[in-house]
């Protein structure tokens, strides 16, 4: 048995960017054995009630987090680690979200700073202001592979970055859906996002099936020549607040 | 001398067939300026005659009267059957009989005369001018003037509809393409005309036929640039119906052209000649009618993950650019090392060791793998009948060699070799 949790999950609460129930993400991390799971939506916490009444019926773990959109560009994973980091996290989200149009709203990096106690970042753009912002212990580098030869030109940067910051590095799977089945319906849901068709959409769809919930044997196997940014996944959750 | 054609259908087609003025008086009244047409048919009686026969020969009930004045004509189509033909200056005498309720007046000039006792043109025509207008004002002056068929008025002319097209019936089949030919030649020429003298030109035709198993054959042609050019028209229908040839003999060839306007552009003096667009389109087609359709054009990049993935497209089509992928957006710098496609890829064997290549042996390259980048795995089109699975890595050999290898449903293959 590996260490591998996955950290980075999207329930289809974030809409139409996700094609899974937070019942179906549970189902998946049950059946693969994996003590824990974090659910990430888009800029809220919309499926995070459901995935924890979920995980506590199968008797798991269930971390909660959520990306949140920057005024930079980027969309920063925020992992929930205390009580207080919940608060903030809650916080952050009302404060970008009353003064925006619904769907839109974006944190500027000061209110990020503001708001990040009890808060875990993973992300694949860290830079000194984000270090400054969470510290070594607070900060990790996300790595993930989807058989894709320009993603992985990119985590190599990502490792290089986070050794000149002495950031740990963490595996996950970005996953948008439970099994490899449902990826077609993300594609349709993409589809209707972009307002285009299936004929249409191009590179707009994914570039394959690999958005699934992975085995802890799977992405140990993917991650194999770094072996550290399967064991860190156990660790960067301290979870606290239950 | 003005014509009136009143019945029960649209009448406007049929009398731009006689005169390019033609006002439409009502749904289904026309009038047209008929001056000049003596000079092709002869006397006013023969002019009638030749429309009459025409709106005979479409099929159309519809009585025609020829005036000196439209006013005239139009009261005589609508109160006669028939063919109605006024003399100049007899028009009151003519029209006379007719019913006053015919031109029309307001509901309470009709309730006036109604009460004098005033039925008739003739009734009307006899009223002195002045008592009219000053009991009945300019209406009632009007009026007068059209009972007596002295009304003087210029035409509302109708836009005539630019519908380029033509037909023929054929009397037998037609199941050579060479005696077909003769016939499209004939269409075409027709067509140029037409579009020649409004200045036009033409970049689409459309042939429908009609077969002897009733089916319909359509073609269409679309030119990089308008032209007039017959012969070229007549060349390229002729490569397109042998290539695609009627299924059955033609009994009905109907041909349609998109009017556009003419491109006039000066070229440079010093600038190298270029072949005519059209004389290019003609050589075009003729290399198609040998290599295939969809064979000659150029390459396009389509907007899809699938590797390679690239579509043939005419000359002349304006270049769509794909839209920018997620993949785009990541700014990742593009590989330094140059791939050398083979194309087509070379089927290869290989061997595995813990589900990895170890092993490659295709065409003039074999030798042990001994490190690989990859799989890159890439998959879509699931909607389709065509779904594209496949898994690809970059190997290197043990004599130093770089290739991209996949593997797809259909086997190994060796993609391509790095510099």
């Amino acid at each position: 048995m590996t260490d591998y949790i996955e950290l980075h999950a999207r329930s289809a609460f974030t809409f139409l960017e996700g094609s899974a129930l937070p019942e179906d993400l549970i189902g998946a991390c049950a059946q693969f054995a994996m003590p824990a799971m974090a659910i990430m939506d888009r800029n809220g916490l919309y499926g995070a009630p459901r995935f924890h009444m979920a995980a506590r019926k199968a008797g798991l773990r269930a971390h909660i987090g959520s990306e949140i959109t920057c005024t930079n560009g980027r969309t920063y994973p925020f992992l929930v680690e205390t009580r207080e980091g919940y608060c903030n996290l809650c916080r952050l989200v009302t404060r970008m979200k009353l003064r925006a149009k619904k769907g839109e709203g974006a944190a500027s990096l000061d209110e990020i700073a503001e708001f990040s106690a009890g808060l875990i970042c993973l992300t694949r753009h860290a830079d000194a202001r984000l270090f400054e912002i969470f510290g070594p212990r607070h900060l990790y580098a996300e790595l993930q592979r989807h058989y894709h030869r320009e993603e992985e030109a990119h985590n190599q940067a990502i490792v290089e970055s986070a050794r000149r910051l002495g950031i740990p590095i963490a595996a996950t799977n970005g996953v948008s859906y439970a099994a490899p089945a449902q990826r077609e319906m993300l594609d349709v849901f993409t589809c209707i996002r972009n307002h285009v068709t299936l004929m249409d959409a191009g590179r707009l769809l994914e570039r394959n099936s690999e958005r699934h919930v992975k085995t802890p044997a799977e992405m140990a196997h993917l991650f194999a020549d770094l072996p550290e940014a399967i064991a860190n996944t156990r660790r960067a959750p301290r979870i606290h607040a239950r | 001398m003005f014509a009136c054609l009143h019945g029960s259908v649209a009448l406007a087609a049929l009398a731009f067939e006689f005169s390019p003025v033609v006002e439409q008086t009502a749904p289904h009244t026309v009038t047209l300026d008929a001056s000049g047409l003596d000079r092709l048919f002869g006397l006013p009686q023969d002019v009638a005659a030749a429309i009459a026969r025409r709106v005979s020969e479409v099929g159309i009930q519809a009585s025609l009267a020829l005036a000196a004045n439209p006013d005239a004509a139009i009261c005589a189509a609508r109160g006669f059957p028939g063919v109605s033909i006024i003399p100049y200056g007899d028009e009151a005498k003519f029209l006379g009989v007719l019913p006053l309720a015919l031109l029309g007046p307001s509901p309470e000039l009709q309730e006036t005369l109604d009460r004098w006792g005033i039925r008739r043109f003739q009734d009307m025509a006899a009223l002195p001018p002045l008592g009219i207008a000053e009991r009945l004002g300019p209406e009632g002056l009007h009026l007068r003037e059209l009972a007596r068929g002295e009304a003087e008025r210029k035409l509302l002319p109708l836009e005539e509809p630019l519908c380029f097209e033509d037909e023929l019936e054929l009397e037998y089949p037609v199941d050579l393409l060479e005696p077909l030919a003769f016939v499209l030649a004939r269409l075409i020429n027709g067509l140029a005309v037409r579009l020649a003298t409004r200045d036009l030109a033409t970049n689409e035709l459309r042939l429908r036929l009609k077969l002897e198993t009733r089916a319909t054959h359509e073609r269409t042609l679309r030119l990089p640039v308008p032209s007039l050019d017959t012969k070229a028209f007549l060349k390229l229908l002729q490569l397109d119906l042998a290539a695609h040839s009627p299924a059955a003999p033609v009994v009905h060839v109907h041909l349609a052209v998109a009017p556009v306007k003419p491109q006039a552009a000066q070229s440079g003096l010093f600038v190298p000649v270029t072949p005519e667009p059209v004389k290019l389109e003609l050589t075009l087609a003729r290399i198609q009618s040998i290599v295939g359709e969809n064979r000659v054009g150029r390459s396009q990049l389509v907007d899809t993950h699938r590797p390679d993935a690239f579509r043939v497209i005419g000359f002349g089509g304006v270049e769509k650019r794909p839209a920018r992928g997620p993949a785009a957006d990541q700014g990742v710098r593009p590989p330094n090392l140059s791939l050398r496609m083979f194309r087509p890829p070379r089927a290869a064997h290989v061997s595995l060791a813990s589900g990895q290549p170890s092993f490659l042996a295709a065409d003039g390259i074999r030798g042990k793998i001994l490190d690989f980048a990859g799989p890159w795995r890439t998959s879509g089109d699931w909607w389709t009948a065509d779904p594209w699975l496949r898994d690809g890595w970059d190997i290197a050999l043990s004599d130093g060699a770089l290739y991209r290898l996949y593997c797809c449903p259909h086997g190994w293959f060796l993609e391509g070799s790095y510099d």
